[in-house]
């Protein structure tokens, strides 16, 4: 079963994450959609594969349901190093810090010892691109059961 | 397995999100959202500014609501004139007030008669192609421009998304819909100066400090404070100390912290602003005084569509309806979720009745024509159809043709030329 994180302020992220669930399961996969505000990130050592999506919030900060998260990580410092993780921002290009939200979380999730599975996804919502497009695309090109 | 009649009163992002949170709890429960615009979507459409298209971006959350999630929007619909609030009462087991704040909330301040005064939110939906506005029109009744000078008072979020519309380069508009005809005619000759005042200090100002940084950053305005002295250091300071502006600017906004508005009069042609500070008296030639303080609705209380009456056991209110006119989308998007679990929990003890007749049987006691999701469907392609070059769509500005449209009753003069 493939965690899918998220950490959201208007929604956009957990519509990414179910978006992402719905992908995995249509390829044959299991996943779940989890709040971040409601994981325990001491559980985390023992997955094999996580995914991650946040948006940015106000001047670049993580949005409210992220920060929790964030806190738990950085205060309990799991043995992340047998995890790999795939990651996905939500940002608006009209504020400068674009996109922070997601860098900060993945900085912190290698430190941990986490390893990164291909390049982080990113949606503008101030680009015309639909989210789940875009979303699509970044899964089938770095999700590994999209791989085989 | 609970079925209850559901009606949300209002399309807006606050309603859109009790839907969404209760069809996640409530699967098999029948959810309607009625507007009284033919469009959905209200503040997300129209008072979220043209130009910051990522705000507007959580539409795309409630097409999907609408479109695959088994939610109605029946529009073109006023609650109190097409159907009487008692009746949506009596026809559905729960009905959700979220109805929004139309109107901005006077200012109360000695003035002359005859004063231009226009409210920010005005100017916001305006140029977010709102049906009716008011706003002072010119004799062919097209928007008068608001002249060189203008004031602001207040300096939250709207105050700042009125300052950057009115004075962008329009190239700044790309990727946007803007109504161009309207931001032409606001601007006329152009504005030069905007002085804006804020009751607060500095540091406690209400604008988002993202806000202001984004202001900073226009290549044609150069922005100054008053009323800093003896701040302490913050984010808002900071942004005014790094910032050079351009060297010609086309505008100058002028910041004027923990001073407010004391009269507003004419003298021979021009009017005067006058403005009280700890540190002095000040008075300003305005050509408009733009306000930007609040919201409210506008009605009077027991006014069949004044929300303020729309009360009952099996009532509950959610964002600007429920809280006055505070806090951002996100902010009212938990109020929603919080709300939304309420319902359910009231459900799940048995706390609230249910067997209401529900949608159908309230259809049939609509005076309007009924506007569906599909409805919009058809109106929202013929904007898009018609969209300018570097804009998202071309909104259409009259209630009567969006109906026409969205029932089939004219092949749009818009979509023809698509």
């Amino acid at each position: 079963m493939i965690k899918v994180f998220y950490g959201t302020e208007s929604g956009n992220s957990e519509m990414a994450a179910d978006d992402i669930v719905e992908l995995i399961e249509d390829a044959g996969g299991a996943a779940e959609v989890i709040p971040m505000e409601d994981a325990d990130v001491s559980e985390l050592s023992g997955e094999k594969l996580i995914i991650v999506v946040t948006s940015t919030y106000g001047d670049g900060e993580l949005p409210e349901t992220t920060q929790p998260f964030y806190d738990a990580l950085k205060s309990d410092r799991p043995d992340l190093s047998k995890v790999s993780f795939a990651a996905f921002g939500l940002g608006d290009s009209t504020y400068e810090t674009y996109g922070n939200g997601i860098d900060t979380v993945s900085a912190l999730l290698k430190e941990l010892g986490a390893s990164q599975t291909g390049e982080t996804g990113r949606h503008d919502a101030a680009k015309t691109l639909p989210l789940t497009d875009v979303v699509s695309t970044w899964a089938q090109s770095t999700l590994p059961i999209f791989q085989d | 397995m609970i079925e209850p009649k559901i009606a949300i009163v209002g399309s807006g992002p606050s309603g859109c999100f009790a839907a969404q949170f209760l069809r996640k709890s409530l699967p098999d429960a029948e959810i309607t959202i009625f507007e009284t615009l033919p469009v959905p979507y209200g503040l997300a459409r129209f008072g979220v500014a043209a130009d910051h298209q990522g705000s507007k971006s959580v539409c795309a959350q409630f097409d999907r609501m609408f479109e695959r999630d088994g939610v109605q929007f029946a529009g073109n619909v006023t609650v109190g004139d097409d159907i009487s609030f008692s009746d949506l009462r009596s026809l559905f087991d729960i009905v959700i007030v979220a109805s929004g704040l139309r109107n901005d909330r006077r200012l109360e301040l000695q003035k002359d008669k005859d004063m231009n005064i226009v409210g920010a939110g005005e100017i916001v939906r305006a140029l977010n192609g709102f049906p009716e506005i008011d706003l002072p029109k010119d004799t062919s009744g097209n928007l008068a421009p608001l002249g060189q000078k203008l004031a602001v008072v207040g300096n939250g979020n709207v105050a700042i998304d009125v300052i950057r519309m009115l004075t962008r380069p329009i190239r700044g508009f790309d990727g946007s819909d803007v109504d161009d005809a309207r931001l032409l005619a606001l601007r006329g000759n152009g504005i030069r100066s905007i002085d804006v005042l804020g009751r607060s200090p500095i540091e406690h100002a209400k604008f988002d400090t993202s806000m202001l940084r984004e202001i900073s950053h226009l290549p044609n305005v150069k922005m100054s404070c008053t009323g800093t002295e003896g701040s302490t250091d913050c984010k808002a300071l900071d942004i005014f100390r790094e910032h050079s502006g351009a060297s010609e600017p086309d505008v100058e906004i002028r910041f004027h912290f923990k001073r407010v508005p004391s009269a507003f009069l004419k003298n021979g042609d021009t009017s005067i602003l006058f403005t009280e500070a700890p540190d002095g008296a000040e008075h300003f030639e305005v050509d408009t005084l733009v306000t930007a303080i609040g919201f409210f609705d506008g009605l009077p209380s027991g006014h069949p569509r004044s929300g303020h009456s729309w009360v009952g056991p099996n009532v509950f209110r959610v964002g600007w309806a429920e809280n006055g006119g505070q806090g951002t989308i996100a902010a009212n998007r938990k109020s929603s979720k919080t709300v939304a679990q309420d319902i359910v929990d009231a459900l799940t003890n048995g706390k609230l009745q249910i067997g209401a007749a529900g949608y159908h049987g309230a259809r049939h006691r609509i005076q309007s024509d009924i506007i569906s999701f599909d409805g919009w469907k058809r109106i929202d392609e013929a904007e898009r159809a018609n969209r300018a070059e570097g804009r998202l769509r071309n909104k259409i500005t009259d209630t009567s043709e969006m109906i026409k449209i969205a029932l089939g009753q004219v092949q749009s003069s818009l979509t023809k030329c698509a």
